[in-house]
């Protein structure tokens, strides 16, 4: 369950983000729209961990998470978060599955489920090309490569950032399935969208304006 | 289950430094000429230290010795005698022309006196040659027996260029050799006092450099000066010159009782003084610091050209950071921690260091080989230098290489470390 508490974030003299406070449990699709600027970004930064809160409090299964250290953060990032960009950002000059084994390789194991990569190329539809480099790829691929890399440390939530904004209808609806699909297996998912028309799966829209989520 | 092992991290380390190969190519180059400057000139001054050297070893140590005889302002010395005993010894002139006279071809033969107590211990004797010793092997008849240190016997010794020009390429054995003494005669002027009658018994190999510089001009009637040197036991007296009484002076050395005798002409007193009676542990530390300078010359040189390539291993990292901004904001998006990220560019450094050691080393074992490959055509066999390899040669280069890059990787790591992972994920 993740809980954000009065949370505000700044840059500078800047208030992007403004005594904000929502709560998302486990097994939740939620969906958070905005326009260009509205903080969106600031938002799930701050949800994966990726950024702190200038203010306020965040609860990860009940333990505040603001003042740990790095070590502890990067940890729970790689356990409990899996993230899909926009851009994809997958690593250029590497495989599709050495971009996939990526958190593998910095979890505290570092061991690979190979039954579980194999489940996870063969659901993505990407097994075939798990040797090829990604920047071969299309945009399709590229995105289900990002989804296999986000689900390869079983994490609790995907976080997804606009994760169709590249893509054609055709592959922003096998995305959308995939996510569907995700969800119905317990994943919580929290997706940014400007796209109204993806929100229709999720069990709470949320509005960014202003800095409050509304 | 399988693990990710260190090996994996490697794969992705290298895959990293590879992927700009323009850019690997550069800092590696950066490394590896001062690598090589390093190592190639330690090869090279160890290869000439230990073949002058330590193949002579296994001379007595003790029995080895120089004596400086300041003899300004008197020609010649040849009445200079020594007492020392067992020990070899020679006599180093500080005096211009004191000991060397020249020959130029058409014109009457002048030669070069070196006085050297020989001992039947040794074949040939010691030559002391600038600062090192090198033993001489006979390439014709003997060399000096006790029997002729005891009696004084009139033999001498040549050496083998000297041969050649006196005899052409006749045997020089047997041969009777009528040498011009000089000094201050009766009148005050300086002129020839008599001449020594000497049977040649032996001809030793001329050094290697006397030899290509002599065959360089042997026969194409130039005129040149050639330094020749005969040998005769320090016993020896040459007629005409000072008898024992005139021996006014001894000198005693404080660590035994070797002593140097002085013998005066005439009775003048133009008094050759012992400036100094240096061991063979002294002359060897004198070559050692010799050496020694260069080395630390030579290494200023690398760790100079190492800041240059420190500095500019510092710009192009942080610019392989930048282009790396978005990866980097992945990998700490996925778990990796500040350290993580400024331990795996550090990791670069030191393989990219790794790398460039291992090319400086191949390159200065090339050059050492190859440069002693090419003396080798001018020289003959005995003047040969066996490349001699020191691992702390080794080390100090794979140490200097891999600090630098460590130091200069430092900057560009930490800068990679505080990257923030939103603002990186936004560079995609």
């Amino acid at each position: 369950m993740i809980k954000l508490e009065n949370v505000s974030k700044s840059f500078g003299d800047l208030a992007v983000l403004k005594n904000l406070s929502v709560q998302i449990n486990g097994g939740d699709y939620i969906t958070i729209m905005g326009k260009s600027g509205s903080g969106k970004t600031t938002l799930i930064g701050i949800l994966g961990l990726m950024d702190m809160p200038s203010t306020g409090s965040y609860f990860l299964d009940g333990q505040n998470v603001v003042h740990k250290l790095d070590e502890e953060v990067a940890r729970l990032r790689n356990e409990e978060f899996g993230f899909v960009f926009q851009g994809y950002n997958l690593v250029s000059d590497l495989t599709v599955e050495e971009n996939i084994l990526i958190p593998v390789m910095y979890s505290r194991k570092r061991t690979v489920d190979r039954e579980y990569l194999d489940t996870l190329l063969r659901r993505l539809d990407i097994e075939p090309l798990r040797k090829k480099k990604v920047n071969r790829l299309s945009g399709g691929e590229k995105q289900r490569v990002a989804i296999a890399r986000a689900l390869i440390n079983h994490p609790a939530t995907i976080i997804a950032d606009e994760p169709t904004g590249s893509l054609d209808q055709q592959n922003r609806d096998s995305v959308m399935q995939i996510f569907r699909e995700l969800n119905e297996e317990g994943i919580t998912i929290i997706l940014v969208t400007h796209d109204i028309s993806l929100t229709k799966d999720a069990d709470r829209v949320y509005r960014l304006a202003m800095g409050h989520l509304l | 289950m399988k693990r990710l092992g260190p090996l994996y991290r490697l794969k992705h380390l290298f895959k990293n430094l590879y992927k700009n190969k323009v850019r690997f190519a550069l800092t590696v180059i950066g490394l590896v000429v001062p690598g090589i400057i390093l190592m190639a000139s330690y090869f090279v001054l160890d290869s000439i230290y230990f073949s002058n050297f330590n193949e002579y070893s296994h001379y007595e140590e003790e029995a080895i010795m120089q004596v400086e005889v300041d003899s300004s302002g008197q020609r010649p010395l040849a009445y200079l005698t020594s007492e020392f005993g067992d020990k070899y010894i020679s006599f180093k002139p500080l005096a211009e022309g004191s000991l060397t006279l020249f020959r130029a071809e058409g014109q009457d033969i002048a030669l070069q006196y070196r006085l050297v107590q020989t001992s039947t211990q040794f074949n040939g004797g010691l030559i002391f040659e600038g600062d090192y010793v090198m033993p001489s092997d006979m390439t014709e008849g003997r060399s000096f027996t006790n029997e002729d240190v005891t009696l004084d016997a009139p033999v001498a010794l040549i050496d083998s260029v000297t041969a050649l020009m006196l005899y052409g390429g006749e045997s020089a054995v047997g041969k009777i050799l009528s040498v011009p003494i000089y000094g201050i005669l009766n009148s005050g002027d300086y002129g020839i006092l008599g001449r020594s009658i000497l049977e040649i018994v032996g001809v030793f190999e001329a050094s290697a450099a006397s030899q290509v510089d002599f065959l360089a001009h042997y026969g194409s009637g130039d005129d040149f000066a050639y330094q020749a040197s005969i040998y005769v036991t320090t016993s020896f007296t040459f007629p005409g010159l000072a008898e024992p009484d005139d021996i006014t002076y001894v000198f005693y050395d404080t660590k035994d009782v070797n002593r140097v005798r002085i013998n005066y002409f005439n009775n003048m007193v133009t008094g050759a003084t012992v400036l100094d009676i240096v061991y063979f542990d002294a002359i060897v530390a004198d070559i050692q610091s010799q050496y020694q300078t260069l080395k630390i010359a030579f290494i200023a040189a690398a760790v100079v050209l190492l800041l240059i390539s420190s500095a500019s291993i510092i710009s192009i990292m942080i610019f392989a950071v930048k282009e790396r901004i978005a990866e980097i904001g992945v990998k700490k998006a996925f778990g990796a921690t500040k350290v993580r990220v400024m331990v795996d560019f550090l990791l670069e450094g030191v393989m990219t260091g790794a790398i460039a050691f291992l090319i400086s080393l191949v390159a200065a074992l090339y050059i050492a080989y190859l440069g002693f490959f090419i003396y080798r055509t001018g020289h003959p066999e005995q003047y040969f230098y066996n490349v001699f390899i020191r691992f702390d040669s080794i080390l100090l280069t794979f140490l200097l290489i891999h600090l630098s890059t460590l130091v200069a990787t430092i900057i560009p790591a930490s800068y990679a470390a505080r990257i923030n992972i939103s603002d990186a994920i936004k560079f995609e």
